[in-house]
């Protein structure tokens, strides 16, 4: 062939198109979080509190890791749990139990109960189970200036390293709880969650809780997932605080009852 | 000639095995409706009886087909909204108990509504109760679905613009709509979801419950693209403020939101 040109030339056009057709760079290049996640119960499960060094709650306002102000060790002391070692189902405090209100941020991984990230080119949508309910993180996007507070405030998202989806949240309201404990925080909580798939059926969670309203600093959490073999909304969880009630009149246990089993009715 | 031809030969195999994948490869029978966008039903209606929308029949619409005792639990039940409201008195499960207004009802209230398509499954997420519903795609019903709140779904696209979604295993527990028409487990719910074009999407649905009714019955509802973003303005239920809600309000307008 005495010109080789053109087919060089068509050779490198093929090898390009692949890389054309991807125009993210390798800093964005999304993590792949699909599959239906559940808490792992050989690394830490579900647990009852934020803390990460004392995840079972029997430290309730004495963490070395929660940096209280004098409000929120008394505000947190004051609650009445659920579940967990100073659980008193039944004359909780807990508004998600009485009212129905969702359980939020952080606490939304403290049940048996499975999530989904439904990712596209704008948005990751986070499903959960509990409470049958989601969460939107728009990508490419900025906080707006003054968000009105809501339940689970304003969030925006983006990649790192190809295997991590980072989550930054603002605008939420003071009403919910960040653990099964009854921690509390204000509205000038700043979320940051790292969801880290590990490899295929491991995600990991860190999150730093950034609330100058309740704390003296920033401290982390964590939580381990796993993939579950449960399909995704078998097994949905609404909540009504009329089931609730009858819940607690038919069915409640004193304290040996495992902290999953006195969870909110679920059907 | 033949080094033209080798040349447009590598350029087509190159261009082939590289497509992207993404790319979509159902058969034009299941060619997939597009529902993307922010909808938002309307007009404001209380009934899912297309012949009575704003409920001023309740118990005589000529469109729905009563049982007896589905007529009486109708009539025995205090709206929250419409002609017939007694907020203050409602025997309103999502007022009362925060369970959750599904299906038609879903769309009742001025919230939004957004559908996430992918490959196995479409995600219909609601602004209302900030609840989603997951419509399996090239799926089955279990052959004993255990009753839960929003049923199981299943769907498939016909004519490349429509959705259609079919649903069973329903508890008996939510209301049809703002006015309290019942329903049973025997649910069978159809809703067909047709993008008529950009900014509208007209959404049919057969009622078909032998349990409460004496044969199946359709309702219409029209969508169109709503001009506030998705999930600016939640609605998350809450007992508490709804009691405080009673508190302040005797009777509100019919349009009121609950537990935003």
């Amino acid at each position: 062939m005495r010109n080789k040109w053109p087919l060089l030339i068509a050779s490198l056009m093929g090898a390009f198109l692949p890389l054309a057709s991807r125009a993210q760079t390798s800093s964005s290049q999304p993590a792949d979080l699909s599959g239906t996640w559940e808490l792992d119960g050989k690394r830490g499960g579900i647990g009852q509190s934020v803390s990460i060094a004392d995840p079972g709650g029997k430290l309730r306002g004495k963490e070395p890791d929660i940096p209280y102000q004098p409000w929120s060790l008394a505000k947190t002391m004051s609650e009445k749990p659920p579940t967990g070692p100073d659980n008193q189902f039944d004359s909780t405090t807990d508004p998600w139990i009485n009212y129905c209100e969702p359980p939020g941020l952080i606490r939304i991984y403290m049940e048996p109960a499975r999530t989904k990230f439904v990712q596209t080119p704008d948005a990751v949508y986070m499903l959960h189970e509990v409470m049958q309910t989601f969460r939107v993180v728009r990508l490419n996007s900025k906080h707006p200036d003054d968000p009105d507070p809501t339940w689970w405030g304003d969030s925006i998202g983006w990649y790192e390293n190809g295997n991590t989806l980072v989550i930054d949240t603002i605008g939420t309201n003071d009403k919910t709880w960040l653990d099964q404990l009854g921690h509390p925080h204000t509205d000038k909580l700043h979320l940051t969650e790292r969801y880290k798939r590990v490899n295929a059926t491991t995600l990991e969670l860190d999150a730093t809780i950034d609330d100058p309203g309740a704390y003296t600093k920033p401290f982390n959490t964590h939580r381990n997932f796993t993939i579950s073999s449960v399909p995704f909304m078998a097994n949905p969880w609404v909540c009504s605080v009329r089931e609730n009630l009858s819940f607690y009149n038919n069915l409640y246990k004193p304290a040996e009852a495992a902290p999953d089993k006195a969870a909110p009715a679920k059907k | 000639m033949r080094k033209s031809f080798l040349f447009v030969a590598i350029f087509l195999f190159f261009a082939a095995v590289h497509q992207p994948a993404e790319a979509q490869t159902a058969p034009s029978s299941q060619k997939i409706a597009d529902l993307s966008g922010n909808w938002l039903a309307g007009p404001a209606v209380q009934s899912i009886s297309l012949a009575d929308p704003a409920g001023k029949m309740r118990g005589k619409e000529p469109d729905i087909p009563y049982q007896p005792w589905s007529l009486q639990k109708t009539l025995s039940e205090y709206p929250a909204t419409g002609p017939d409201a007694r907020y203050e008195l409602t025997t309103d499960p999502w007022i009362n108990y925060c369970e959750p207004p599904t299906l038609w009802r879903a769309y009742i209230q001025p919230a939004r509504t957004i559908f996430v398509q992918t490959p196995d499954a479409v995600y219909i997420l609601h602004e209302l109760m900030q609840a989603f519903r997951v419509v399996r795609l090239n799926s089955s019903h279990p052959k004993d679905p255990d009753p839960t709140w929003w049923g199981d779904s299943i769907g498939w696209y016909e004519n490349g613009d429509t959705l259609v979604v079919d649903s069973i295993g329903f508890n008996d527990k939510t209301w049809l709509d703002q006015l309290g028409h019942p329903h049973t487990e025997q649910l069978h719910y159809i809703e067909r979801y047709k993008r008529v074009d950009a900014a509208t999407m007209e959404l049919e649905v057969v009622v078909d419950d032998p349990g409460a009714y004496t044969k199946p019955f359709t309702t219409r509802r029209t969508f169109k693209q709503a001009t506030t973003p998705f999930m600016q303005d939640p609605w998350v239920c809450s007992v508490r403020e709804n009691d405080e809600h009673k508190r302040t309000f005797a009777t509100p307008p019919a349009s009121t939101p609950a537990g935003k």
